[in-house]
């Protein structure tokens, strides 16, 4: 599974949403439920799923899930 | 320059502005002054880039608290093991202190439930007070200065003065209280809000708290210095924060009734009280960060 579906994967599980579809413009705007709360509950399911931990500064300034995305890549790469 | 807050709020970090509408529409008359005020005394010249900085300093704040709160729900216990811990790590240091201190004075308004208690301090604990007296008034760690400034502005003959053991705390109370020109009757003292040295009984008229007795290993040492230094009829003003995770919160009150026992035990009688919570709760969060706050006279 790449990360790409992990993240969707993640997603589904955290809004409690299977029509949830991730692609990379996605932000918080498209998400009706994504509010400051459920924020913090995908971070700490992002972090779980891929074994990281994100600091305030990684996290903060991100624009949209493929700004994560590429993130996650990084840190894990 | 309120617009312009929730406009780059809205624009670069919609997720935390649904909170913030929900203080507006709660209070629409006091966001919007309180609002303009401290966003005017963050930054007065109306800076755009340090508006930006204002929004980043409360998201990431917002951010940080919300994730200290599901950590705090998952372990039950707070991260500071002790004041002398979250002194050393928070309170002396200044790069920490003035983002914290920033930030905690937006949640002022921007957090539906501290809004309720700036409303509960101005509807109810300043009234007390004629405009016409002059209300000798003590602050115990005014942190960012906010209450003490309120019952300045609304109390033209108050005198105030202000402990805190973080000199970043002052300069920031000192600063912001020469901005909003009340600086003439302030005296902003770097000093532990529970030295005893020179402590005089029943000395104030007012006598205010807030956001100090989670902070404490031992807050019923608060409760005891209000008691003791409040005039028979003086009027206090103390908060608490319940089940409520932060950097530096070290006391975990469990419920409301816990400080009401404090406070009783002290020697004080609780004349009103609020019990404010966020409006925002997830369905599973069985930790919900509350704040209390009430008026005290001495028993």
């Amino acid at each position: 599974m790449d990360v790409r579906q992990r993240f969707q994967r993640v997603f589904r599980e955290v809004f409690d949403n299977n029509s949830i579809e991730v692609t990379d413009a996605m932000s918080a705007a498209d998400v009706e439920e994504w509010d400051s709360l459920s924020h913090v509950q995908l971070v700490m399911a992002l972090e779980k799923e891929f074994q990281l931990r994100f600091t305030t500064d990684e996290i903060i300034d991100l624009k949209n899930v493929g700004e994560f995305m590429a993130l996650v890549t990084r840190k894990k790469g | 320059m309120l617009d312009e807050f929730l406009a780059t709020l809205k624009d670069e970090r919609p997720q935390f502005l649904r909170s913030v509408l929900m203080a507006r529409e709660q209070e629409p008359d006091l966001f919007l002054s309180l609002g303009t005020t401290i966003l005017q005394s963050l930054n007065p010249g109306h800076d755009p880039k340090r508006t930006a900085q204002l929004v980043h300093s409360y998201t990431a704040y917002t951010y940080e608290q919300n994730y200290l709160q599901f950590v705090y729900e998952a372990s039950g216990a707070y991260p500071a093991a002790s004041h002398s811990e979250a002194n050393s790590g928070v309170y002396q240091n200044t790069e920490v202190m003035l983002r914290y201190m920033e930030s905690l004075l937006l949640t002022q308004f921007l957090w539906p439930h501290h809004l309720q208690i700036v409303r509960f301090f101005i509807d109810r604990f300043l009234p007390r007070f004629s405009a016409t007296d002059v209300v000798k008034s003590l602050e115990l760690a005014p942190g960012h200065g906010l209450f003490g400034r309120l019952l300045l502005e609304h109390l033209p003959k108050a005198t105030l003065v202000a402990h805190d053991i973080s000199p970043t705390s002052i300069a920031i109370a000192s600063e912001l209280a020469g901005q909003n020109a009340v600086s003439a009757r302030t005296q902003y003292v770097v000093r532990d809000a529970l030295d005893r040295t020179g402590r005089l009984a029943q000395e104030w008229d007012a006598v205010i708290s807030g956001e100090l007795m989670e902070h404490l290993d031992d807050p019923r040492l608060l409760c005891e210095a209000i008691a003791e230094q409040l005039r028979d009829d003086g009027y206090g003003f103390l908060t608490a924060a319940i089940t409520a995770a932060n950097l530096d919160h070290v006391y975990e009150f469990k419920g409301p009734e816990d400080v009401r026992c404090m406070v009783l035990d002290a020697g004080l009688r609780i004349e009103d009280e609020i019990v404010a919570t966020p409006p925002t709760i997830k369905a599973k969060q069985t930790k919900v960060p509350r704040v209390q706050a009430m008026i005290i006279r001495r028993a």
